[in-house]
């Protein structure tokens, strides 16, 4: 299976698959979708300053026609005329538009199929379903995701294995819904956002006998002590209980709840907790990390679309670089956390005793 | 009694019986640490037939060493159901096993056995396991200490007779003990 420096390696050279796989795709796109504006542009030219002094026209002669059969008859032409121009850009444009609408599907069409270009580029194991069913059951009892939410979507599942770990990457979306009544009566709905970003699913190759999760601390940020007698005395009543260690800069930056106190700190090794601070800081994000079942998850929070074109199709090269630095950036995180290494490798043996 | 005296009484009370239970979960609490070590220590000693099988057949001249470990195999299980000696049947153990992982070293058909590897594969996920249980009994002791220790528990436990536990320390021996993994040169 490829390494993350194989992978790393291998997205150095997208530019140039770009230039030869990519951009005559793009160019046969662009062959076969021109909209043809210049005689819209002609007809737009003639009709536009018909439909404008049509109108004028009518305006002023509206006032007199009722007495006067000339100004009748001229008012009526500034009608026709208003008209024709109308007529002139209506029928011209409806064919645009429809030209215009068939283009942009094949446009999404064909971004689609460069996204999965560039995925199988990188590692030809890799899959991406653009489209996908929000994971709901594994969002929600992971135990780091905020579960009060009104809407969810999720895109952009990119699925593999680096080293010996199998992956899996989803975009998240989800929204609290509110809906408020205007004084004329008419609902109007706001979306407010709950979380954006990525979740990062590894195959830990182990079964976790307990539930440990890692978020960040906020409350204690602020309150210090207080915060933490009131995580105590939740934590007596929860599952989850606070598992206080022995790293006082892991501890101001996380709380960690588990099911499993001994499991716990098998995971989180000093080793690990500094890993984890680490990947906090290189990332500039609040990322939170979840043990449960055989799988680790992290939250990774983020404002920007995740392997999306930045722009349109003249900026492929740049897009499709984009794209790669994401997904690899993410990847990051397996040898971030030595995922494929100690208890998460098939083989533990390689690891040293701790 | 005046109302405010009673409420006095009652907030009393109230404080007495929740720093007696505090000092209760505590003292639970490092029972529960030490049946942990002691579960990972009775899973490290049970792989230990199994280990000096597999060394015995390819080294047959550290027979001294194998016999040595069985005998402190049994000497800790003998151990286990007394805390005092928990800690030195860990150190003890950690130490005759480093000792024979590490002969395997000058045996090279040893090294490359799978059996052996199988078996240096769970006794590293042991260890690792059983350092988490002691890190757990050693977070355990702290608190239990400092209650013990700090006003106002330190009425309670004294009139309950706990005192201060000892916490899990790494001997100088164990401190130095070998990287299994470097020393089979698979790291990485």
């Amino acid at each position: 299976m490829a390494t993350l420096q194989d992978l790393k390696a291998k997205s150095n050279g997208i530019a140039e698959f770009a230039q030869t796989n990519l951009w005559p795709m793009v160019d046969a796109f662009e062959a076969a979708h021109v909209v043809d504006l210049s005689k819209m542009k002609s007809r737009f030219i003639v009709g536009a300053p018909m439909m404008f002094v049509g109108w004028i026209l009518q305006l002023f002669l509206k006032k007199g026609a009722a007495n006067s059969v000339p100004m009748k008859v001229m008012a009526l032409v500034a009608f026709a005329a208003m008209a024709i121009g109308f007529l002139m850009i209506v029928v011209e444009l409806i064919p645009m538009l429809k030209q215009a609408g068939k283009r942009a599907v094949a446009m999404s069409k064909l971004k689609t199929e460069i996204k999965q270009m560039v995925i199988h580029y990188l590692d030809p194991k890799f899959t991406l379903e653009t489209h996908v069913a929000f994971p709901k059951q594994i969002h929600d009892s992971c135990g780091v995701f905020e579960t009060n939410y009104d809407q969810a979507s999720a895109e952009d599942r990119c699925r593999g294995v680096v080293g010996e770990t199998a992956f899996e990457v989803y975009e998240l979306n989800t929204n609290k819904v509110k809906k408020t009544k205007g004084s004329d009566g008419s609902t109007r709905t706001t979306y407010i956002k709950v979380f954006k970003g990525l979740m990062f699913i590894a195959e830990a190759n182990k079964n976790f006998s307990g539930h440990t999760t890692i978020v960040t601390d906020k409350t204690e940020e602020s309150f210090g002590f207080l915060a933490r007698q009131g995580q105590r005395l939740m934590s007596s009543m929860s599952q989850l209980k606070l598992i206080e260690l022995e790293s006082p800069e892991f501890e101001s930056h996380f709380k960690v709840r588990s099911t499993d106190p001994i499991e716990a700190r098998y995971l989180l090794t000093p080793k690990f907790m500094e890993s984890v601070i680490a990947l906090k800081k290189k990332q500039g994000v609040d990322i939170q990390v979840a043990f449960v079942n055989s799988k680790v998850i992290l939250k990774i929070p983020r404002d920007r679309d995740f392997f999306e074109f930045k722009g349109g199709l003249q900026d492929l090269t740049m897009s499709v670089e984009s794209m790669l630095h994401d997904l690899t950036e993410v990847l990051t995180v397996i040898d971030d956390l030595e995922l494929n290494n100690r208890i998460y490798n098939k083989n533990s043996k390689i690891a040293g005793v701790s | 009694m005046s109302t405010e005296m009673l409420i006095l009484v009652g907030a009393l009370v109230v404080a007495v019986a929740l720093m007696y239970n505090s000092l209760i979960s505590k003292k639970n609490e490092i029972e529960n640490a030490v049946g942990g070590v002691h579960a990972y220590l009775k899973k490290r000693s049970d792989l230990i037939p199994s280990l000096v099988a597999t060394v015995k057949q390819y080294a047959q001249h550290e027979s001294k060493l194998l016999t040595e470990l069985t005998e402190a195999r049994t000497a800790a299980q003998r151990g286990l159901s007394d805390d005092g000696s928990m800690q030195a049947n860990d150190s003890m153990m950690s130490q005759m096993l480093g000792r024979v992982v590490a002969v395997a070293e000058n045996y090279p058909e040893l090294k490359a056995n799978e059996n052996f590897l199988s078996l240096q594969a769970s006794l590293n996920e042991i260890e690792g396991q059983l350092s988490a249980a002691r890190r757990t009994y050693n977070a355990a002791v702290v608190k239990y200490n400092n209650a013990v220790e700090g006003i106002p528990t330190v009425i309670i436990a004294s009139v309950l007779g706990y005192k201060r536990k000892s916490v899990f320390q790494v001997s100088e021996a164990e401190a130095q003990k070998p990287d299994i993994a470097k020393l089979f040169g698979q790291a990485g």
